[in-house]
């Protein structure tokens, strides 16, 4: 069924650029100061959760972006979804802005061209909502025709078939991986151009992940959508991503494609993260890690380089804080934030894919 | 003599108005001195009630209907409670999943720790412990300053480490870790399975490791059981459960997991665990194993297939032909079957 | 696309899921208490509906040659100072009790939920004057609260009402907030937000929902409390004297010298019924408040 939603704007198919962009995209939540502090006239600390994020995405794409917790990951998809606000920078859909004064038409149609799927199947539907009235209702909220002849089709490509035998059932009879195709048929039931998958497998059972990322990539082929694939474990971003980028405190430290970027990282934490990911195959033994400790609180960060203080490879030259043009290579395919790439020689490296 | 003998463990859940669960249905393994033991997994399948029955931990529902649990010898399913506790911590000791169920909220970590060793050890000043306890948290990468923190002043990945020294306090001879590595992010769960290793060639602890990542066990355990439906499916050392599987379900499982070092296709298996309320006769994995046959409906037999290398399977088909197949997603689409 | 399922894609049971009413009264019956609480309300319910079918005698029918007597044939539960069929006055002090209480449940649910959930998700300024109200409201104690305005206006059961409407709810929508809360954090509502769903929808088809079964549990309550109310304040004489309630009927054996007389049957059936009636409330409550967990819903 090649339904095309009819209020699309004809606009953005004719655009030939990336489909979702953004530019020193910032967000800062200010922390609570206490009574004391406040009457003291202390300034206030901000958590720098996004600092600074350009990036972009093509229609047909999938872009894995990788990072440990408190990275600020998951704060930067929900900034490109329009959940969060930006405390600065810009955003670009189809080349059209959404920060600032933004007319409430182009938000409507973002909204209804950007979806997300979250991470916990068993808390990202409504319990009281049937599996059909849950999928229904962006249907409703846009005012979409046909909302029955969607709703089944959704169900189908998230490959829950007969659609019909979900529609009357609550999220509570479905298993973790149905009600995670429930999710997906959710946010694709409008078609969206731009979708965003926070950890979309990692809380489920490990013979169940397998087919449920097989179902969103093959829908964002045939649906043609900018995938942006959030996830800590990289085994699954090199399953799943054409390009990767690696964030760090706020910021991202290294990107290119995906092959490239595992086979060779040229970022001193992108190198300590890609060694550090166990292999399912005998004969590997665990390393001793290259880093100690852990990021510290994205709140008070370190003069210069983010990722200078725990760096093995610092030298005076890091307290001038690098941006992602301090290295680039493969005709700006590849950046890292970093000024001392080819100064240092990395201890692990893996073999390349063939 | 093996440190820990596990023999034809049966363990029962008793349910008020409805039947009764059979968690555990008849598993038998072995952990030697200094060896390091993967017990993998997915949810439901009794890897966590085998290790609550160890500990003697197991909730008021459950019995251990069948089996015995050699410790050094000792029965610990037949030990009055006093000689439990005197092992437990001291011989055999835990690293919980999630690092807040291991630790006090209201007591600082120091404390804690010096508490573990005044309780078992007498004799032992309260100075002495607090030493011990600095050691110890230098030992897994805490500033020992640090033992004046209450737990939750601690990362989540200090408050692990701190568990971690916990458990270690004592030397014990066995380390069993529930998951110890799963919510923590991959730089830090390097950090703390490479420190657990070395702690243990120190001390020449085993480990006993309950995990679902078979990523993780590959690069850190020297021998698996792979646990399925309340059963055991196959066990052998790494190298011949990774290159020389014998089991269906073993082969499915690896096959799940993509690798960082080549993008495969990564097989998913249908269907769901079985329902242990209801046990199965024959083998439990026979509704989504794509190579059952009719015999598979008989009580699983136990095959040796070399010295240490044991498999639980009717062969339906050759291995060697499993093994061919097993890697291509198609083998695993079957007809969804009725539960 | 594939048309084989090769994902865990098992179709959900065909046999027919219990709808959640059936689910409710289950629930329900698995507790004993909670079921003899059932019970017992229905029974008191019935009553209220048909108590001039059920009485015996006219309530109000006085009869001076029949005073203080004893319980007997005749008269169930004896007769009270004016000869007055007690038994009879009992059936007919079910229905204040439920109107009092019922429309208090109502009301406490309404005004105590829309206050929590506006509270709870909008935050900021709006939480602070509604959580500031609340507090104040808290300060506010009960009885004498009741009595003041009874005295200002009248001695009426509307007047009761009105106390009871204004004050009770405050419990309700400290915790409905709190709820209100937990819930505005959950994937399924930031998926309804990126949907493009308005701040109404969601808290009228999402939060809401999920909100309802904690005020109708403290709705329950609420019901107990405002029983106890309108028997304390008829009891201390600032209800309607032409009432027929428990608490006007110990008022009027108080004022009688029932006790002196050893017109025990005059104390004891009015008592009797009020705490029936508020045991009976508690524990449907509870009863249901014990399968009150998340897992009610994600069984």
């Amino acid at each position: 069924m090649t339904a095309e939603v009819s209020s699309l704007d004809r606009a953005t198919e004719s655009y030939d650029g990336p489909v979702i962009e953004a530019d020193g995209l910032t967000k800062h939540f200010p922390m609570e100061s206490g009574l004391v502090s406040s009457l003291l006239g202390g300034e206030t600390r901000y958590v720098k959760a996004v600092d600074g994020v350009d990036l972009h995405i093509d229609s047909g794409e999938t872009v894995g972006l990788v990072g440990e917790s408190g990275c600020g990951k998951s704060t930067l998809g929900e900034v490109l979804i329009g959940l969060q606000e930006p405390t600065a920078g810009s955003i670009r859909f189809f080349g059209q802005e959404l920060t600032g004064d933004v007319p409430r038409d182009r938000m409507r149609k973002f909204r209804q061209n950007v979806q997300m799927v979250f991470q916990d199947p068993y808390e990202s539907t409504n319990p009281r909502f049937t599996i059909g009235q849950w999928i229904r209702e962006p249907l409703e909220i846009h005012d979409v025709p046909n909302k029955r002849e969607r709703v089944l089709t959704a169900l189908e490509r998230a490959e829950l078939s007969p659609g019909e035998a979900y529609l009357d059932q609550y999220p509570h009879q479905l298993s973790g991986g149905q009600r995670q195709r429930v999710s997906i048929a959710r946010a694709i039931v409008l078609e969206p151009k731009f979708i965003v998958a926070d950890e979309p497998v990692s809380m489920l059972d490990v013979s169940v992940r397998a087919s449920v990322l097989d179902t969103l990539q093959s829908l964002g082929r045939e649906l043609d959508m900018a995938v942006l694939y959030i996830s800590h474990d990289l085994s699954l971003i090199k399953q799943m991503c054409d390009r990767t980028m690696v964030m760090y405190l706020g910021k991202v430290v290294e990107s290119g494609p995906t092959d490239d970027l595992i086979g060779d990282p040229k970022h001193p934490y992108s190198q300590a993260l890609v060694d550090a990911v166990p292999v399912p195959k005998a004969g590997n033994r665990v390393n001793k890690p290259p880093l100690e400790g852990e990021p510290p609180d994205p709140v008070d960060l370190p003069e210069g380089c983010n990722f200078r203080p725990r760096c093995p490879y610092a030298t005076d030259v890091c307290y001038d804080e690098p941006t992602l043009d301090a290295w680039s290579a493969d005709g700006g395919a590849r950046h890292a934030s970093c000024h001392r790439v080819g100064d240092f020689d990395p201890a692990h490296i893996r073999a390349s894919d063939e | 003599m093996p440190l820990l003998e596990v023999n034809d463990l049966h363990v029962v859940y008793e349910r008020r108005s409805e039947p009764d669960v059979h968690a555990v249905r008849g598993v038998s393994f072995t952990v030697d001195e200094n060896q390091n033991f993967g017990l993998v997994g997915e949810s439901g399948c009794g890897k966590t009630t085998v290790v609550k029955a160890i500990l003697q931990a197991l909730p008021d529902n459950a019995r251990i209907t069948r089996g015995e649990i050699l410790f050094d010898g000792e029965d610990l399913t037949t030990l009055p409670r006093a000689r439990i506790d005197e092992i437990r911590w001291a011989d055999i000791s835990m690293i919980p999943q999630t690092a807040m169920a291991g630790l006090n909220p209201v007591y600082t970590i120091g404390r804690q720790i010096r508490e573990a060793i005044q309780t078992h050890r007498d004799g032992v000043s309260k100075a002495a412990a607090i030493e011990r306890a600095r050691e110890l948290l230098e030992l897994v990468g805490i500033d020992p300053d640090r033992v004046n923190s209450y737990p939750h002043e601690l990362s989540g990945g200090m408050r692990q480490r701190a568990v971690i020294a916990m458990s270690l306090v004592l030397d014990p001879r066995l380390i069993i870790a529930d998951e110890p590595t799963t919510a923590l992010d991959v730089i830090v769960q390097e950090q703390i399975l490479y420190r657990i290793g070395q702690l243990q060639q120190q001390l020449g602890s085993s480990m006993l490791l309950i995990t679902h990542d078979i990523s993780v066990v590959a690069e850190t355990c020297d021998k698996i059981a792979v646990m399925y439906g309340g059963e055991l499916m196959e066990t052998g050392s790494v190298e011949q459960l990774f290159e020389d599987s014998h089991h269906p379900y073993t082969l499915g499982l690896q096959n799940a997991f993509p690798s960082i070092d080549e993008r495969r296709e990564l097989v998913s298996i249908p269907g769901s665990p079985p329902n242990l309320a209801d046990p199965p006769s024959g083998c439990p994995f026979v509704p989504r194993c794509p190579f059952a046959t009719e015999e598979c409906g008989e009580p699983l037999p136990e095959i040796e297939v070399e010295e240490g290398h044991t498999t639980w399977c009717h062969e339906p088909m050759p291995f060697a032909e499993m093994r061919e197949v097993a890697g291509k997603r198609e083998t695993w689409i079957t007809e969804v079957t009725s539960e | 696309m594939s048309s084989e399922t090769t994902s865990d894609a098992r179709l959900p049971q065909e046999t027919e899921q219990p709808s959640r009413l059936e689910r409710t009264l289950a629930v329900l019956r698995s507790d004993r208490m909670g079921m003899a609480g059932l019970v017992i309300f229905t029974a008191l319910l019935f009553i209220a509906i048909f108590a001039p079918v059920l009485a015996p005698y006219d309530p109000t029918a006085t009869n001076y040659a029949a005073v203080f007597q004893a319980p007997s044939s005749q008269h169930l539960l004896g007769t009270d100072a004016s000869g007055r069929d007690i038994f009879s006055r009992l059936l007919y002090g079910t229905r204040p009790a439920f109107y009092v209480g019922l429309s208090s449940a109502f009301v406490v649910a309404i005004i105590g939920t829309a206050v929590g959930v506006v509270s709870g998700y909008y935050g900021g300024l709006v939480d602070e004057v509604l959580m500031r109200t609340v507090d104040f409201l808290y300060g506010v104690p009960f009885l004498p609260f009741v009595i003041m305005l009874v005295t200002l206006w009248e001695p009426s059961i509307f007047t009761l009402l009105i106390a009871l409407w204004l004050l009770l709810w405050r419990g309700t929508a400290r915790v409905v907030r709190s709820h209100t809360l937990t819930l505005k954090e959950k994937p399924f509502i930031k998926s309804a937000k990126a949907a493009g769903a308005s701040d109404f929808r969601i808290l009228v088809k999402h939060i809401t929902p999920n909100v309802l079964p904690l005020s109708f549990l403290y709705g329950s309550f609420a019901i107990g409390w405002a029983i106890l109310t309108e028997a304390n304040i008829s009891f201390l004489g600032f209800g309607d004297p032409t009432l027929i309630s428990w608490g006007q009927m110990l008022l009027e054996a108080k004022l009688r010298h029932a006790l002196i007389r050893d017109a025990w049957w005059w104390i004891i059936a009015p008592g009797f019924m009020i705490m029936i009636t508020i045991v009976s409330v508690f524990a449907i409550a509870r009863g249901y408040e014990e399968e009150l967990d998340p897992t009610l819903e994600d069984r």
